[in-house]
């Protein structure tokens, strides 16, 4: 690997890495994470189970 | 060591013609053939074109690593998505967490209804199995009846009330339908319920309610697949509309004309028929079926000898026969007639000895889409031969063509008030729908109740969601049989059933005091359905109904009225009207799709065509040896011209199909619903209006057209290179064979041998009993969290069916024999997938199951590789995992469900040995034989697979495996197989001297 490359890679990893101690762990992870949600959530289906029925077993 | 370790790789090639063929490629041996068998697998189904094309580099990816572990590194430790598990803090009676729960109910459809046991999971219900109170059904189900359960968590389900197109509630619609109810009532106008045709008789009493609360109320029950043929002949025949059955337990000799009556509908026909099939040795008897049919059907296949006959020509056949056995009705019936129908006269003379020595132990049973003359002719036959084997059942009047066509000249002269249409779908399924359609329009009300918006629902106003039928309350009448209908779980969405809405209407009428269905329900149960004098009260006996899901009655079987023949001479000068030149087009109910109604369904869409092994759509199938005169091939496009439309369809090959016959499934071509919408071509377009056989087209052209479609077709998956793989023996052949059976000795293995302490379970599956209808391999599917893969990963050879029939063909081409073979993990002792993972992935049980742990699958597919059966399935993309709510509500908790790049297989059901295993440790006592049942033999109506403990000398499959019909596919591998097979067995009548 030539040492352009290298010091390329290297200096991404170091940025990347150096990111949350400069900018803060949480406004990386709520602009990467959306802390609220942008919709609502689908609501989960209510699973009722039926009514008057008899069961065989269980 | 055995001779067979020291193969001359050479000896693999077939020499000459193999015995049994799956493809008229196979059959033929093309280069093609060969270069398949070679691979081993479709060509696409190991291109990783399905991955996304990226140029990515090293240092791209260098980069992207960095990026990966910087953010992970930094987001691992956030407390977002945890979540906390807790109990209920109100937890249902009836719901205990990890248990099962079944209920007895019954699966209507048409006018049959199946009595099912549901199992719910947590309130879900997950799997269908019929009902073992029954005395009939025994367990045993319609393979579309087990399918029904997804059809339950369509995300394409209707959630809500809709008036012109936008959400509304209940109260809103029905205020709307009772005015315009009230309004026809007082302007004397006609209102038109257009409806399926039910069994229920609760149902039918709430529909006369209301047609004497609206005097100007007409009720038509349609079912627009099975034509107005079969009604119109049994109405000539008997003189009423009966529902005739077949017993075919009182059956020695049985004459199909063109009736499939094993294509898995009529669980009990095949269990009788199937009964018969499976002899003791040495073999004392066994029953015939002679089956003379244009398009080969599923009954085609099982017959002990078939002749393919134009269906036009079945009639005067028919009457050709019961001229032999002596009806004097009949004398226009020529002498000559058998000169061109293709039957030998031999074979024809047998025939007619066979049905008179048989008499009342002979049956003759008619297709329903088959013309009224040859219904007629049946009876006629029937009557003669004083059949014992067939059992009539009063039957609801069917509204035929004409009466659909007569109601929509009144639409369009706008003399109806408001149309109600319920589980019917005329927009799509009525032959001119765009006459419909405009007819239509000139309604002042239309409302629509069904489960998936259609065609038909795009027009109307008023647009209502029904419950499914695994939500509703019902009984439905079947002989002397009641069953009852309940609910296995609460209304996932704002729907009501049908009957309710009824309810409602009545109610808002001023003629109706019931609360619900339910109550109404009760109410006839308690006046008409429990005996009089009963010591029980009716809560008890009705808590006891639900239980049990029926109430038997001891009443005679309906047994057959006195032949009349009304119009004989009329339908002997039918049946003798000469033959067109051109071709006869047979239109039949999907096997799977029925009319059009199961769609949307993707376990149905996807399971194989029984016999063309297609998927995903409706090819035409004709006879090779026209195709051939055509210069047409399996997937060219074709011009078909029925009586002035014109429809462009591909084309599939069908071998045994009679000379000059085409056969296409209705069904297909839906315009609506994310599944069905565009698979497949709308075949309703060609029904015959005016005729007197609307599923019969004589007359039909057929051109070539320019393009051709790859057809989604399995039957050329999975090879095995030409090997004996199915056996198949007439009796005569098997008596020989028997003499000279002898028990293949265990080839020798380099491999120690496994150590089973406890259990070693095993399997047999009957041939001569399995009729090819597919039942096992989608209980399979619903058992074991199977996916769909749709119609393009199919033509890449990727389906995940993990039990797959195989269809064998024998001899000639335009007759030949067939075998069907249910091909599974045969969970080798030394199972040669088990040797070559890498990370020990699939390895062997105690109890000799060869065991997946799917977490430490690497999907290097070296297993799949390796497996002689090609019985291996691997997770190409991500079919499972990423399904959401209410999709995913339909998987069984007790599998897993497998993720992308992970290869999966039968596990013989190990959650339901396991869960055997618990029980009978809690009770302190031995597994009995035949406790422990995988979802395939459950469902099997004929019961032609068997499961056991082969440690267990008394147990049923240990005394199977002992057959003489027994034998282990390529056993010559030495991979040892769990898996026994009995040969198939045939009882041909052209190899018996003298009858």
């Amino acid at each position: 690997m030539e040492l352009k490359d290298r010091r390329d890679i290297l200096g991404s990893v170091a940025a990347l890495l150096a990111a949350p101690l400069v900018l803060g762990k949480k406004a990386i992870v709520s602009s990467i994470l959306q802390d609220e949600p942008l919709s609502e959530p689908k609501p989960r289906l209510e699973i009722n189970p039926p009514a008057h029925s008899v069961k065989r077993r269980g | 060591m055995d001779k067979h370790l020291h193969h001359d790789p050479d000896d693999l090639l077939p020499i000459g013609a193999p015995r049994h063929w799956r493809s008229l490629d196979e059959r033929e041996e093309t280069p093609e053939a060969r270069q398949a068998a070679h691979d081993e697998f479709t060509p696409g189904a190991m291109n990783p074109e399905d991955r996304p094309s990226t140029n990515l580099s090293r240092r791209t990816f260098m980069t992207l690593v960095g990026a990966t572990t910087a953010l992970a590194a930094t987001v691992a430790c956030d407390k977002k998505g945890r979540s906390t598990v807790v109990p209920y803090t109100k937890r249902p009676l009836e719901v205990v967490p990890g248990v099962a729960n079944f209920y007895a109910s019954s699966f209507p459809e048409g006018r049959r209804a199946y009595a099912v046991l549901v199992k719910t999971r947590e309130g879900r219900p997950i799997h269908i199995t019929g009902n073992d109170e029954h005395p009939g059904l025994k367990g045993k189900t319609s393979p579309r009846a087990l399918a029904d359960v997804l059809r339950l968590y369509d995300p394409d389900r209707l959630r809500g009330p809709k008036i012109s197109g936008r959400p509304s509630s209940w109260v809103e619609a029905e205020q709307m339908l009772v005015a315009a109810l009230a309004s026809a009532r007082r302007e004397a106008k006609p209102v038109l319920l257009l409806t399926g045709a039910t069994s229920s008789p609760t149902r039918r009493a709430l529909i006369k309610e209301l047609a004497a609360a609206v005097p100007t109320l007409r009720h038509l029950a349609w079912e627009p697949a099975l034509g107005d043929s079969a009604q119109e002949g049994v109405v000539a025949a008997y003189g009423a509309p009966l529902e005739l059955r077949p017993r075919l337990d009182k059956a020695k000799v049985i004459l199909s004309l063109g009736a499939d009556f094993l294509n898995g509908e009529d669980p009990e026909a095949i269990a009788a028929f199937t009964a018969k099939r499976r002899p003791s040795e040495p073999v004392t008897s066994m029953n015939r079926l002679w089956v003379l049919e244009g398009a080969m059907s599923l009954t085609g296949t099982n017959a002990d000898q078939r002749f393919p006959v134009r269906p036009s020509r079945l009639a005067a056949l028919a009457f050709a026969l019961a001229k032999e056995l002596g009806a004097t009705q009949v004398s226009a019936i020529p002498a000559n007639l058998l000169g061109n129908e293709g039957i030998p006269a031999e074979a024809w003379h047998k025939l007619v000895r066979n049905l008179e020595t048989a008499g009342r132990e002979a049956v003759v049973l008619c297709g329903d889409t088959m013309p009224a003359e040859a219904h007629v002719a049946t009876a006629l036959l029937n009557a003669q031969l004083g059949s014992q084997a067939l059992e009539a059942r009063p039957a609801e009047t069917l509204a035929t063509l004409k009466d659909l066509e007569a109601a929509r000249a009144e639409m369009q002269a706008g003399k109806i008030a408001a149309v109600i249409l319920w589980d019917v779908n005329p927009a799509y399924a009525f032959p001119k729908a765009s006459e419909w359609k405009a007819a239509f329009e000139k309604v002042p009300t239309r409302a629509w109740l069904g489960l998936i918006e259609d065609e038909s629902a795009a027009q109307c106003s008023i647009v209502l969601p029904e419950h499914h039928w695994l939500e509703a309350w019902g009984d439905h009448a079947d002989g002397a049989i009641l069953t009852l209908q309940q609910p296995t779980i609460g209304a996932l969405y704002a729907s009501k059933q049908g009957e309710d809405l009824l309810l409602t209407l009545l109610k808002g009428l001023g003629s109706s005091k019931a609360a619900d269905y339910r109550a109404y329900l009760q109410q006839r149960w308690q006046k008409e359905v429990q005996p009089a004098g009963s010591f029980a009260s009716f809560e008890r006996f009705f808590q006891a109904a639900l239980h049990d899901g029926l109430v038997k009655f001891d009443a005679k079987p309906f047994s057959l009225p006195a032949f009349k023949g009304n119009d004989l001479k009329d339908m002997v000068a039918r049946a003798l009207t000469p033959p067109a030149q051109s071709f006869e087009l047979l239109l039949r109910p999907g096997t799977q799709v029925h009319d059009g109604r199961y769609a949307n369904s993707s376990w149905l869409q996807e399971l194989p065509d029984p016999i063309t092994k297609a998927t995903w759509g409706n090819p035409v199938s004709l006879a090779v040896v026209d195709a051939q005169g055509l210069g047409l091939k399996d997937g060219d496009m074709v011009e078909l011209e029925v009586a002035g439309t014109k429809l462009r369809h591909p084309i599939i090959l069908q071998p045994g199909q009679a000379k000059g016959t085409l056969a296409l499934a209705l069904g297909y071509g839906r315009k609506t619903g994310g599944v069905a919408r565009g698979v497949g071509f709308n075949a309703f377009a060609l029904l015959a209006m005016e005729s007197n056989a609307p599923n019969l087209q004589l007359g039909a052209k057929l051109t070539k057209a320019r393009g051709h479609m790859e057809l989604p077709v399995t039957q050329s998956h999975h090879r095995m290179e030409g090997r004996d793989l199915v056996r198949s023996f007439s009796l005569t052949e098997f008596a020989k064979e028997a003499k000279h059976h002898h028990p293949e000795p265990d080839p020798a293995t380099l491999y120690p041998d496994q150590k089973f302490p406890d259990h070693k379970w095993g399997m047999v599956i009957d041939l001569s009993a399995c009729i090819g209808c597919s039942a096992c391999s989608l209980a399979c599917q619903s058992e074991n969290n199977i996916p769909s893969v749709g119609p393009d990963q199919i033509a890449k050879g990727r389906e995940m069916h993990w039990m797959r029939i195989d269809r064998y063909y024998e001899g000639e081409i335009d007759n030949p024999k067939v075998v069907h073979q249910p091909m599974l993990c045969q969970h080798c002792d030394a199972a040669p997938c088990e040797n070559v993972c890498p990370v020990n992935a699939t390895n062997h049980s105690p109890d000799g199951l060869n065991q997946m742990a799917y977490n430490r699958c690497v999907g290097t597919r070296y297993c799949a590789n390796n497996c002689p059966y090609k019985v291996r399935r691997f997770n190409f993309l991500e079919f499972t995992a990423d399904k959401v709510e209410p999709a995913s509500l339909v998987y069984n908790p007790e599998v897993t469900v497998r993720p992308r790049g992970v290869m999966e297989k039968c596990t013989f059901c190990v959650q339901r040995i396991q869960d055997v295993k618990i029980r009978a440790k809690g009770d302190n006592r031995p597994i009995k034989d035949g406790e422990v049942q995988p979802a395939c033999a459950a469902a099997c109506p004929s019961a032609a697979i068997v499961f056991g403990d082969l440690k267990d000398p008394n147990s049923e499959v240990a005394r199977l495996v002992k057959s003489k019909r027994g034998y282990k596919v390529l056993e010559e591998v030495g991979a040892r197989p769990a898996i026994t097979y009995l040969a198939d067995l045939k009882n041909p009548a052209m190899e018996e001297s003298g009858s």
